[in-house]
């Protein structure tokens, strides 16, 4: 693990495996981040000083080919103030183990951007006033023509320079470590890029049998055939017409489940009029990434995207029904270098409060669709002018400045603007929105498709149990460095992942152990939320999905109970051995094999 | 055909794994170049198309998955 210091770039070299059995116990990526940020961060730490680190965490998985490497980008969130971290794919992940590292800690700050340069055999952070000010991309194409083509670049834009709360980092052509703000962090220390440079071969302890592994995936996901070319051609857009069809579609800030102007932002809207091409990560067989065309100006741009979730917050959830305005939308925040789904909430937030009557958009109109309004407030956001600068706060705290009774209409947990399902009538997502770690993203749990097909409206306790281990299995793919979709999308059976891990590692385990490597991470990670001040309170759905019942749709008049939901969450905290005000029990720290951890750095 | 390339590099794989043994991608003989809105491949000086292997098909086309690369 390289650890380097951002005021002026002196860097050491931890072996981590001197203390192999401490680390192993939490794989690796996300894992190694909790750890890290468990023992270096504390109550009082400012997410945006130099006392919070960054860390790029890789995972033992990554870049080995198993199919889309991730690094797990982990620190404490200036948005949230808890436990943050936002995963992203490309090739980052294989050129960070490349350089010899499985993670990179970054500490400290300083006043004036650098780009910190990564290879096998040097560390160094070098000038970066010709790319201070550009966009994610723009910095990207700068660095690239120094440094070529095989570097993998980590940049913040303009929004992460700003301070913008929900700020982003951006890998490749447009992936994003997109959600807490990372971005942010990044740039409270200064660094405006990393770029690694690495091509060395990486350790695997048995080589012959990870490889014969691994072509046996590919080939069971290709054999799947169907799955395998509509995702492939469609990636999660698809979701849509699903979200659609289920009556869970975030529409105008979350008033609504579904969307009359869906069909002008379905994945074949995209398909007929804005795609040109396929992408995938490193070494994945599935191109899920789609690139579009986007138009603004007079100008054109290539993006990559869109995908369910930009469709979702940026298209629906803004009543924009054309894909044309959505790529431009989604392309804006790629560009500015600031996470599409909070954007996507912050900005339908703006527009409902304001047709409200509870603030005002610096003379833009209040209207669903707008495209002038829209695009100029994403605007706003990314450079804090006007009203920007109240909203590039994050949702959470706008509306706290503005008052006026808006944070009925703020859609967050834990101040993490919350992700693509509208959960009214969905409660099994309603907590798994409320339990996420990070706050309201789906990313540990999308429990919402096996509640459409089993128990949609249903509050009992299978669902609690199916929750918890998504929960697990969902997370682990972030500690073990590679993308899940080939296991959830085209159902690539779990066992590969165990036995890539072991391969890789020469680590033999089983899946109930690998599992309890992942319930070990996502118990510290609460932990470290619990030291920031989390507890039962933070665990709800935001105001609207208990107050307010759905307008329209086949579950008209549904909204979520309190007592069903709180039943739910007492239930959640049984099985997870924690505290009925959701602190996990000293015997479950215990069992965890995390007691003594916990106990030194509570 | 180069509009079918999705930058994956399973090609750069197949190529390393066959020529070197080893799975790392910057030993391939070719190299995929994820550019917007097409991706672009090269192949280095070392290529001869895994005549020296007796191969019939390139290891690289073999292993494409999307029929990205051809021989002729």
């Amino acid at each position: 693990m390289l650890v380097v210091d951002a005021s002026d770039g002196s860097h050491k070299v931890i072996d981590w495996t001197t203390e192999k059995n401490e680390w192993l116990k939490f794989i690796g990526g996300r894992g190694f981040g909790a750890k890290i940020v468990w023992e270096q961060t504390g109550k009082h730490t400012d997410p945006l000083g130099p006392e919070n680190v960054l860390v790029l965490a890789a995972g033992p998985l990554a870049g080995l080919p198993v199919p889309g490497p991730r690094i797990s980008i982990c620190s404490l969130s200036p948005l949230t103030g808890i436990w943050g971290d936002s995963a992203v794919g490309g090739y980052a992940g294989l050129r960070l183990k490349q350089c010899g590292y499985d993670a990179v800690i970054i500490k400290g700050w300083r006043k004036d951007f650098a780009y910190l340069y990564v290879s096998d055999n040097c560390v160094e952070l070098r000038d970066a006033s010709h790319i201070v000010g550009k966009g994610s991309m723009e910095a990207q194409e700068e660095l690239r023509k120094e440094y070529g083509n095989e570097v993998a670049t980590l940049t913040i834009g303009p929004a992460g320079e700003n301070l913008v709360l929900f700020a982003c980092i951006t890998s490749d052509y447009g992936r994003q470590s997109g959600r807490t703000g990372t971005g942010a962090v990044m740039a409270s220390k200064g660094i405006k890029a990393v770029v690694l440079d690495g091509d060395a071969d990486l350790p695997v302890a048995d080589g012959e049998s990870l490889l014969k592994l691994i072509e046996e995936a590919r080939e069971k996901i290709i054999d799947n055939r169907e799955l395998f070319e509509q995702f492939s051609k469609y990636g999660t857009m698809m979701t849509l017409d699903w979200a659609q069809s289920v009556s869970c579609l975030p529409t105008r800030n979350f008033t609504e489940s579904i969307f009359e102007g869906a069909e002008g932002i379905s994945a074949s809207a995209v398909e007929i009029r804005v795609m040109r091409g396929k992408r995938g990560c490193f070494a994945c067989p599935i191109s899920c990434r789609t690139i579009s065309e986007v138009r603004l100006n007079g100008e054109k741009f290539y993006l990559d995207g869109p995908e369910y979730e930009t469709m979702a917050l940026l298209g629906s959830n803004l009543g924009i029904n054309n894909v044309e305005d959505l790529v431009v939308a989604h392309y804006l925040c790629d560009h500015y270098g600031m996470d599409a789904i909070s954007a996507g909430v912050v900005v339908g937030f703006a527009i409902e409060c304001a047709q409200r009557g509870l603030l005002t958009l610096d003379g833009l109109k209040a209207e669903w669709g707008n495209r002038e309004t829209i695009f100029s407030l994403l605007e706003s956001i990314a450079y804090r002018k006007g009203i920007g600068g109240i909203l590039a706060e994050g949702v959470r705290r706008a509306a706290e400045i503005i008052g006026g009774g808006c944070e009925k209409y703020a859609m967050h947990v834990k101040g993490l603007e919350q992700s693509g399902y509208e959960t009214r009538a969905a409660p099994g997502m309603s907590l798994a929105y409320g339990t996420c770690d990070v706050g309201a993203h789906h990313n540990r749990s999308t429990i919402i498709g096996w509640e459409s097909k089993n128990d949609r409206l249903g509050t009992g306790r299978e669902k609690v149990e199916v929750q918890i281990l998504l929960q697990h299995q969902r997370s682990l793919f972030d500690a073990l460095g590679v993308c899940r979709f080939p296991w959830c999308e085209t159902k690539l059976p779990f066992e590969y992942y165990v036995g890539f891990y072991s391969a890789t590692t020469g680590v033999r385990v089983d899946e109930k152990e690998i599992l309890k490597a992942s319930e070990r991470i996502f118990n510290l990670t609460r932990m470290i939320s619990v030291r920031r001040g989390v507890s039962r309170k933070d665990d709800y759905p935001p105001k609207r999905v208990f107050n307010e019942p759905l307008p329209s749709g086949p579950f008209k008049g549904v909204k979520l109970d309190p007592e069903s939901y709180d039943h739910m969450l007492d239930m959640y905290y049984e099985l997870r051995g924690w505290s009925c005000d959701g602190v996990p029990t000293s015997e479950k720290l215990e069992e965890l094999g995390i007691l003594e951890l916990v106990e030194k750095r509570m | 055909m180069p509009e079918r390339c999705t930058a994956c590099m399973l090609c750069m794989v197949a190529c390393a794994i066959e020529h070197t043994g080893s799975l790392n991608p910057s030993r391939a003989r070719l190299r995929v170049n994820n550019m917007l809105p097409m991706a672009e491949i090269t192949f280095l000086e070392e290529c001869d198309f895994c005549e020296s292997l007796g191969a019939d098909v390139p290891a690289c086309v073999k292993k494409c998955p999307k029929g990205a690369l051809r021989l002729g």
